[in-house]
């Protein structure tokens, strides 16, 4: 069952002397929806993501945070103490880093996660196989994970998270490494996980969160700018281009918002690419 | 003055062959950009200019020269690659030592001014004392690209240089295209973001399943959907929409 996530006046600073990460962020992502949160370098995106993973205190001992995160039936004042996982499957931005290598194949990397959930099915290949192929990456099943593209690495990392099914998914940046077929994949692995999943990413551009996100929340200095659906947004497109990438977005705002508001086919049409039914 | 591959072929030891019968050409003052699918050979493309990788049949000629029968040393000085992750080749522990590593050990006169002028164009002079992993990963891809202009070689091949890179450093980046442009510098950039620099490129390599399945002018790949389809490949958000729109 997936969980409902709210965060309530929350601010961190990675130590007593040092300036605010996140300042005052209170956020409801409720139960098996997709929020994405977009911003630019230093927002604090990935730390907002650490806290929720349980994994800031391993990076930063002395940080200092105040404020409430629930996850499911679980408060946490300030920081939870320890890291979350396997509710909370956590992929981290670089892959590189998410990928142990203890093992000599990528399936066998695959199958060190299910180890370590201690769940490890009766025919790991059934469950490993199936996320692979999805993931369009099964061809290299028997590869050194290791030895992969930086694509690849990117696609193997986020199935040795997946593959858990968490309750909770973060995911910091997927898709920076990924050609833009490989995303789509991901965008429909991500659509068909999120009735059992509460997925929260990170972005620092809009167009992979738009079809799959049903919250988008934009994140500058450690401060909530925004905070709604994705059809808001849309609407208050121009207030973002200082901190994201909207260049190639601007100039058809003006035909977005006519054909959201006028009924039409293609008007449907484009609301189920944006993903704003 | 060019960087040539002809009829290049190159497999990993003991492996199927990764890139076949891969030619082209790049002049100084042109930008190629070279896209394809994950996994397809880009990277290793881009090592094979440079000398890290030879050729297994084909040759890659640096100004003329094949980089066969030269050291990567000698090719550093007309041609400087940066990697896809950072991280694989970032050492030294200042911005400033590691821009710095290239021209001076390229003997380059005024290496100071190389490091100077790099460290502005990318928005990282104010940051030349840090240490490199004091920054956040898109401005150390920044850094990556600004070892590369002080190399003063006047080619330069970047790997997936504006992945992660936010607003704010993909206008540093858009800033430092167009300077190197003015330079005359020649570029060959791999990248899956063509909403940033196709606008910039003045050549497009489409590689598939390991062969060139398209090489000649910028404009084609977004008006030909069934080459960007050949090549598993789908075009940005906005581009798919214009198209919407236009209809």
């Amino acid at each position: 069952m997936a969980d409902r996530i709210v965060i309530q006046s929350f601010s961190l600073q990675y130590s007593a002397t040092t300036p605010g990460v996140l300042s005052s962020v209170s956020l409801d992502i409720p139960s098996g929806t997709c929020c994405a949160i977009l911003g630019p370098t230093g927002a604090g995106k990935s730390s907002l993501l650490q806290c929720l993973a349980g994994t800031m205190q391993r990076h930063h001992p002395e940080s200092v945070a105040s404020g409430t995160i629930q996850i499911g039936e679980r408060l946490f004042e300030a920081l939870p103490s320890h890291v979350l996982f396997p509710s909370v499957g956590y992929a981290l931005q670089d892959p590189h880093v998410q990928i142990s290598g203890v093992r000599d194949t990528v399936f066998g990397e695959i199958l060190f996660t299910l180890e370590n959930t201690g769940e490890v099915p009766d025919e790991p290949a059934a469950v490993i196989l199936p996320l692979l192929r999805k993931l369009g990456i099964d061809h290299l099943a028997d590869r050194k994970p290791t030895s992969l593209s930086g694509g690849e690495t990117q696609r193997v990392a986020l199935a040795t998270i997946l593959v858990a099914q968490p309750p909770v998914l973060l995911l910091d940046e997927p898709t920076t490494a990924m050609d833009l077929a490989a995303q789509e994949k991901l965008r429909g692995i991500l659509r068909g996980m999120k009735q059992s999943t509460t997925i929260v990413l990170t972005d620092t551009q809009l167009d992979f969160a738009l079809g799959i996100c049903d919250q988008i929340v934009v994140l500058e200095q450690g401060k909530v700018l925004f905070d709604g659906t994705p059809a808001a947004f849309l609407r208050r497109l121009d207030e973002f281009h200082t901190s994201l990438p909207l260049e190639n977005w601007l100039p058809l705002r003006q035909q977005i918002l006519r054909l959201l508001d006028q009924p039409s086919r293609l008007g449907s049409r484009l609301a189920l690419t944006l993903g704003l039914k | 003055m060019s960087i040539e591959l002809r009829n290049v072929s190159f497999s990993y030891a003991g492996d199927r062959p990764v890139l076949r019968d891969v030619s082209f050409s790049a002049e100084q003052g042109g930008f190629l950009l070279i896209i394809g699918q994950n996994g397809v050979g880009k990277s290793t493309l881009l090592k094979l200019l440079n000398g890290i990788l030879k050729p297994t049949s084909g040759q890659v000629l640096v100004n003329g020269v094949n980089t066969a029968t030269q050291p990567t040393s000698r090719l550093a000085k007309e041609i400087c690659v940066t990697f896809q992750n950072p991280a694989d080749q970032i050492f030294a522990s200042t911005i400033r030592a590691e821009v710095e590593f290239g021209p001076r050990n390229l003997r380059r006169k005024n290496v100071d001014q190389l490091v100077d002028d790099a460290l502005v164009l990318c928005g990282l002079d104010a940051l030349a004392s840090h240490h490199p992993y004091d920054l956040p990963s898109a401005q150390r891809k920044l850094l990556t690209v600004a070892s590369a202009i002080a190399s003063g070689a006047p080619y330069l091949a970047f790997d997936e240089p504006s992945a992660g890179l936010s607003q704010i450093e993909r206008s540093v980046f858009e800033g430092l295209l167009t300077a190197l442009k003015k330079e005359d510098r020649g570029m060959i950039v791999v990248s899956h973001d063509l909403a940033l620099l196709l606008p910039y490129a003045t050549a497009v390599l489409i590689l598939a399943r390991g062969e060139m399945i398209y090489y000649g002018n910028a404009e084609v790949v977004t008006q030909q959907d069934g080459l960007i389809r050949k090549a598993g490949l789908r075009l940005p958000l906005p581009y798919r929409l214009e198209k919407l729109f236009g209809k």
